[in-house]
């Protein structure tokens, strides 16, 4: 077993070898399984064998279903993603620059961020009917928060030296907030973004088992009541793969626009790695 | 200048740290204002998708008058301690094997990964398909949401258990049981703590996530009958309950935290 080596390997071939390492477990589980559902030794009639989930996934994405399910989905996620972080960073940053506005509205804040954004789904689906619309005011509001709360975060770490650097420059409140304010946040805004991405990716699927009649939430739910498991597996082996990949977009986008910053780092220990 | 701020934001230990935490109850104003403007246009003017306050309490009062709001509630925090509980045993237990030995944790690493960027809430249908419209569904897929951040925070901390007092264990010729109890568990248990303070407000997400995708039962039931009889007042009632449930869940982990974790710096 190439169990790799830790110390002198060049990083790249590190990565590849402690991926490669990883793999053994998956794959001896699909061989196992596929080879006791060959054997029918399985206890549930309903699982079905790998081979069954690869050839469904297969159809699926031939016949563009798969495509057109998940290109709804992450458009809902996106849009939603993008307008509520939008709105965030504008609340954190009034938040954090102003203790007049802090004071007066930061219990506010809290309050409706704390009421988890699923339970607005229901009256979402009452006023805006199973839309796009309705799905993407859901992501937009989990995505506000946590982007909302980081900038402000942010925004108060100004050191005081520079504070009084940009009162003597008589730098304007847009100058202060561009120059000063968002660069200083702009760690632990990225660091809510990834967060909040995979919140609006979460939340763009509960919105379709629940409500919007699209996308792959309910493409899940269809094939729960078509009985088709290997659909089901195929969709969910993909939805895993989709929230991998977007949280592998947005780190790498982040070490492009931000070099230097690692963001492994400051994510709260949600990473070991 | 801009490699001046570059240099501000790395400094991070000169900056003085959370200068303010609790927001004044002040804040609350403009969350008053808002309900009261909308109470006050609702007198004059009905309407069916923003129904104003009073009507949210007479409609959700018609629902505690008959019982069901309080044993949804109950079912609800049923569901949430349980989930939490497993959660908890679950992370820690796999948190220490892929913390301590690191084969497994080289092995099992990328799995972990792909399955903790795996949205629980997909597995909903797939649960039902198998187990059912049963509470042990329910438990199922919240804790397979809940499980990671005990798991990550558990793992991180077996990591970094000190390498001399693994030598302490083995000049005292410690046994497995004791060198858990006695070395391995007090380690750990900082990171258990932020865990569960991590992944708790999460519990509670995911149990109303599947409540109200299956409607087996509980709160998240009860939002999604209302919604089915378009009662939108009721709707508006329930969100008020659901939020009250988390503020309360938050406040009592702020005091767990301020108890347990007073050494450690708080969880972002």
């Amino acid at each position: 077993m190439a169990v790799a080596v830790a110390g002198r390997v060049a990083p790249g071939r590190r990565l590849g070898r402690s991926l490669l390492v990883g793999l053994i477990v998956p794959v001896a589980l699909v061989l196992v399984w596929q080879l006791l559902k060959s054997l029918g030794a399985l206890p549930y009639q309903n699982i079905p064998a790998p081979t069954d989930i690869g050839a469904a996934a297969v159809q699926l994405a031939a016949d563009g279903q798969l495509g057109g399910n998940f290109l709804h989905t992450l458009l809902a996620c996106l849009a939603g993603w993008a307008l509520g972080s939008a709105l965030g960073v504008v609340l954190g940053t009034a938040l954090g620059m102003s203790r007049w506005t802090w004071t007066y509205s930061m219990a506010s804040v809290e309050v409706l961020r704390a009421i988890p954004a699923i339970a607005f789904i229901p009256i979402a689906v009452i006023v805006l009917a199973q839309t796009l619309q309705m799905e993407i005011a859901i992501t937009t509001w989990v995505s506000i928060w946590p982007v909302a709360v980081s900038t402000m975060n942010g925004v108060a770490g100004v050191s005081p030296a520079h504070s009084e650097l940009a009162r003597s420059l008589r730098m304007s409140r847009m100058e202060r907030i561009r120059k000063l304010a968002l660069p200083t946040a702009a760690p632990k805004i990225l660091v809510a973004l990834r967060l909040s991405l995979s919140g609006a990716f979460a939340l763009a699927i509960v919105a379709e088992i629940v409500g919007d009649p699209a996308g792959v939430g309910y493409a899940l739910v269809n094939a729960q009541q078509q009985v088709r498991p290997d659909i089901m597996f195929a969709y969910i082996v993909l939805i895993g793969a989709a929230g991998l990949v977007l949280n592998a977009l947005i780190t790498l986008a982040f070490r492009r626009l931000a070099p230097g910053f690692h963001l492994a780092q400051t994510s709260g220990g949600s990473d070991g790695r | 200048m801009a490699v001046d701020l570059t240099a501000a934001v790395r400094t991070r230990a000169t900056r003085p740290a959370r200068p303010r935490r609790t927001a004044p109850l002040r804040g609350l104003l403009p969350l008053v204002a808002l309900l009261a403007v909308w109470e006050l246009v609702g007198a004059f003017q009905q309407s069916t998708f923003f129904p104003p306050p009073s009507q949210w309490v007479t409609q959700t009062a018609t629902l505690a008058a008959g019982g069901a709001l309080f044993a949804s509630v109950g079912q609800t925090l049923v569901t949430f301690a349980l989930s939490l509980v497993i959660a908890t045993v679950l992370g820690t237990v796999l948190g220490i094997l892929v913390g301590r030995v690191s084969v497994l944790d080289r092995l099992l690493g990328p799995t972990l990964d792909y399955l903790r960027f795996l949205p629980g809430v997909a597995l909903v249908p797939l649960a039902v398909l198998f187990m059912g419209y049963t509470q042990s569904m329910e438990l199922g897929v919240v804790v397979f949401g809940a499980v990671w951040p005990v798991l990550l925070q558990v793992r991180l901390s077996a990591r970094e258990i000190d390498p001399i007092l693994m030598d302490v264990r083995r000049s005292l010729c410690m046994g497995p049981v004791a060198t858990f109890v006695k070395i391995i568990l007090p380690a750990v248990t900082p990171g258990i703590m932020l865990g569960v303070v991590i992944t708790a407000p999460l519990t509670l997400v995911l149990a109303l996530v599947v409540e109200i995708s299956t409607q087996v039962s509980g709160i998240g039931k009860l939002l999604e009958d209302a919604q089915q009889s378009f009662l939108s007042a009721q709707v508006f009632g329930l969100i008020v309950i659901v939020g009250v449930l988390a503020l309360a869940v938050n406040a009592v982990l702020a005091l767990v935290e301020a108890r347990l974790l007073r050494y450690r710096p708080p969880a972002e």
